[in-house]
């Protein structure tokens, strides 16, 4: 049988680091399969490079048996493959008809050449009446419901004579009954004809949309197989994802570790991101938090540190309520966030190891004239430098010069530094090498010998691998909490992913 | 043994080279040049530069930008000058003239800081309200009224051990602003501000209170370097330092191509340039909109050569709302 759409042979590698390996998918007209596997896995390398984003190192595109060449965005269009990502971009001020025909608005003679905007709202409309739902595409962008923008964003893309349709996450924003719309539009896109290829962590969306899916690990598919009677098995699934099993990356749990409460967190929840979060964290132990990104555990992170604000619920320590009103009042009250995102809130950019480490404390570093004592600033960066084996030639070093790892310890450091009671580690190796992981790892262990530990993680094996208790976020609700011990990595992701049920679409 | 020619040094020497060589060329087109009279002549132009320009370090530390400060000055200097001919102590009105300095610095600190509004913009509209503001009771016109008479021109004219007071008030300036900047914790929040705004913010600085003090530290300096000009001209006039934008910016920046980063020396050093140049310029009877165009090019090259190895962030021109 002949396929619309063949992918062969692809690699991609990042600056040593291969992220796709010999991956392949097949594609038939009107097929919908959707790409799963963890975070880095490759899902999102193969869609780049397909629609052009990434240029593949090797391997074969074909469309309808024809070898393509796709090396840009306006390659994949001209081969009718187009992409709509999460929370699409589009001009707000503009009507919804004209982001449909943004960029091709028909022959113009010159620049100044007047736009048709009559003849393209009728193309909208006669567009629009080819699909089962009302849209106004006469409302300008800022006014449309987030349902609204994304079917405006593949209009677009099928008003470019698309065939491939790439989505990417495309219900992360949507509520239940708008994802029921965008479902719908999406079948009779398959009935059209359009192919799809369905990119989510959501396995119910997988059984209800999908005609087949692919699994992707480390950079390989390691299975295609088709969806019959709309059921998808999320054991198996979770199975297929993992693979292989807990490395000797961790360190052990010590045994005798005395356990003392310290932080309880109840009811915490934030509108719309998570809800109802419950838990205990103890001194002398690291409790975990897995979730998919997206399920609110980034918030959830800043929440407990005061850079987000909870709407129920509170956070107790050693017994007492904290109102935390900003990170600041959080370090104070011996609270300390590793955050997830590096660049933008781990270090700073352009500045030296010593200032990065010492700015949570600065009151450490000063006399009692609020001067920088710079000896002793030095000598203290130092140590901790040496501690963490932080690979730098000095302490006058940019962290952003810096490799991943080692701006990652600088900012654990920060945390030492400042000293605290509760640590959170929010997403804390995420492009960190394996020698720099390990080193995180054990100071997380060090660290909850006299104090709490919590690690926040989208990765499910770093979570059951550091922590000694874990609970699973789905969709912003608690899911499982477990001893680490009693669980396992399926488990958790099987939680994570669908709840815990197998689901029928 | 050490190198003594190490790549952080490397700018500073060619500093020196380029300052030493337009002395002696101004010295051998005007052998009066270097004189004692020209020397405290620049002195005291240098001084209030060199006040304004050390506060506008602080706003382009936290990678923002103050279009405000210099017609906000124009009312601080104007405010002063109708005060003291109100019959008010001089001392008194200068302190009046700093507060409303402070008050306009605050302003502008706190729509950029608390109510994120773009920095450029927002800057040049609150400037406008104050020059505006000052002219109106004004009126436009001098101010000399019993401004002689109550020794407010002291301000600029009085002379210490043959030293005018502006160079002692640069001098306190320049080293309560360097250890506030540079070697103070609270100057630490300045830097890490403009350098990863939400890093800091999760390491605990307050952002909005360093944003706002980094406007109030530029708009009291601003409304200083005001007055002592004014006190120079000896009367007030509301376009008392609508000329000193250009070199102050320039000022910073060649302050951030010798040192890497806005620092107070660097500040210090490039208004100490930037004047040399504009004093030498009128010393040989070239017009001003020649040291204005001169200073417009060396501005460029001082933003160029700042951006060279500077891993700072964004080292821009103009500050940031993009963010």
């Amino acid at each position: 049988m002949r396929y619309k759409l063949e992918m062969k042979g692809i690699d991609k590698s990042f600056a040593g680091m291969q992220a796709l390996c010999g991956a392949g998918l097949t594609l038939r007209e009107g097929e919908a399969r959707a790409l799963l596997g963890i975070n880095g896995a490759g899902k999102s390398t193969m869609i780049k490079s397909l629609s052009g984003v990434y240029t593949r190192d090797a391997g074969e595109i074909l469309i309808d048996g024809q070898p393509c060449q796709i090396h840009s965005p306006k390659d994949a269009l001209a081969c009718g493959i187009s992409a709509v990502y999460q929370d699409p971009q589009m001009i707000e001020s503009y009507t919804g008809y004209e982001n449909i025909y943004l960029g091709s608005e028909g022959p113009s003679r010159s620049l100044f050449s007047p736009i048709n905007r009559r003849r393209l709202r009728q193309a909208a409309l006669e567009l629009v009446s080819r699909y089962p739902f009302d849209i106004d595409v006469e409302k300008p962008v800022y006014l449309m419901t987030p349902v609204e923008r994304e079917i405006i964003a593949i209009l677009r893309a099928l008003s470019k004579n698309c065939k491939i349709l790439i989505l990417d996450e495309p219900t992360s924003i949507l509520t239940e009954k708008e994802k029921y719309i965008l479902f719908e539009f999406v079948h009779t896109l398959k009935k059209q004809g359009v192919s799809i290829i369905y990119i989510t962590h959501h396995l119910d969306e997988v059984a209800q949309v999908c005609d087949s899916f692919s699994v992707f690990r480390n950079g390989k598919v390691v299975c295609h197989e088709d969806i019959e009677n709309g059921q998808v098995d999320s054991d198996y699934i979770a199975e297929l994802m993992l693979g292989e099993r807990l490395s000797q990356l961790y360190p052990d749990r010590p045994t005798d570790a005395a356990v003392s409460p310290c932080l309880n967190v109840k009811g915490l929840s934030m509108e719309g991101k998570f809800e109802d979060i419950t838990f205990e964290a103890r001194r002398g132990e690291i409790y975990g938090i897995f979730g998919l990104v997206g399920s609110g555990i980034d918030e959830l992170s800043k929440t407990l540190f005061g850079a987000m604000q909870e709407s129920a619920g509170e956070i107790i320590k050693d017994g007492k309520r904290l109102a935390l009103a900003s990170p600041g009042q959080a370090i104070r009250k011996g609270i300390f966030l590793v955050p997830g995102n590096r660049k933008t809130e781990g270090f700073l950019n352009g500045l030296e190891i010593a200032f990065n480490i010492t700015i949570a404390r600065l009151d450490k570093a000063a006399d009692r004239l609020g001067l920088i004592n710079r000896r002793r600033e030095q000598t203290d960066a130092g140590a901790l430098v040496d501690k963490l084996s932080i690979a730098t030639p000095g302490l006058d070093k940019k962290v952003n010069e810096l490799s991943g790892g080692n701006q990652q310890k600088v900012v654990v450091a920060k945390g030492l530094y400042a000293g605290a009671d509760v640590y959170i580690f929010a997403e804390p190796t995420v492009g960190v090498d394996v020698g720099a992981k390990s080193a995180i790892y054990e100071t997380m262990r060090d660290l909850s010998r006299n104090a709490a530990v919590i690690i926040i993680s989208s990765e499910p094996e770093e979570v059951l691998g550091n922590a000694d208790r874990v609970m699973v976020v789905y969709k912003g609700r608690m899911a499982m909490e477990k001893a680490a011990g009693e669980t396992t990595l399926k488990e958790m992701l099987v939680h994570a992913i669908s709840n815990g049920e197998v689901t029928q679409g | 043994m050490k190198r003594l020619l190490t790549p952080q040094r490397l700018p500073v020497a060619l500093f020196a080279l380029l300052f030493i060589a337009v002395l002696v060329t101004f010295q051998l087109l005007q052998p009066l040049f270097l004189s004692l009279d020209n020397i405290i002549n620049i002195a005291k132009s240098v001084s209030s530069t060199v006040i304004a320009a050390v506060g506008l370090t602080f706003v382009i530390t936290i990678s923002r930008s103050d279009i405000s400060f210099y017609m906000i000055a124009c009312f601080s200097g104007v405010l002063m000058a109708w005060l003291v001919s109100k019959g008010w102590h001089p001392v008194l009105a200068v302190a009046a003239g700093l507060a409303s300095g402070l008050a306009w610095g605050g302003i502008s600190g706190v729509a950029v800081g608390r109510f994120k509004l773009p920095d450029i913009i927002t800057t040049i509209a609150i400037g406008s309200i104050g020059f505006g503001m000052g002219y109106i009771f004004s009126d436009g016109a001098f101010i000399m009224e019993n401004f002689i008479e109550s020794k407010a021109h002291y301000l600029s004219e009085l002379r210490i051990l043959d030293v005018p007071l502006p160079v002692y008030i640069m001098l306190v300036v320049v080293v309560v602003c360097y250890f506030l900047l540079e070697r103070s914790k609270f100057g630490r929040g300045f830097y890490a501000v403009g350098a990863t705004e939400k890093t800091a913010y999760l390491s605990g600085v307050n952002v909005n209170r360093v944003i706002i003090i980094a406007y109030v530290i530029c708009g009291v300096l601003a409304a200083l370097a005001a007055m002592i000009m004014t006190a120079r001209q000896g009367y007030g006039n509301v376009k008392i330092t609508m000329s000193i934008l250009m070199p102050c910016f320039t000022a910073v920046y060649i302050g951030m191509s010798v040192f890497k980063r806005p620092c107070v020396t660097g500040t210090f050093l490039g208004a100490l340039l930037v004047t040399v140049i504009s004093t030498g310029f009128t010393s040989i009877n070239i017009p001003f909109y020649w040291s204005n165009l001169v200073t417009g090019f060396v501005l460029i090259a001082a933003i160029m050569l700042s951006k060279v190895n500077f891993q700072g962030g964004r080292a821009r021109a103009t500050g940031g709302a993009a963010k």
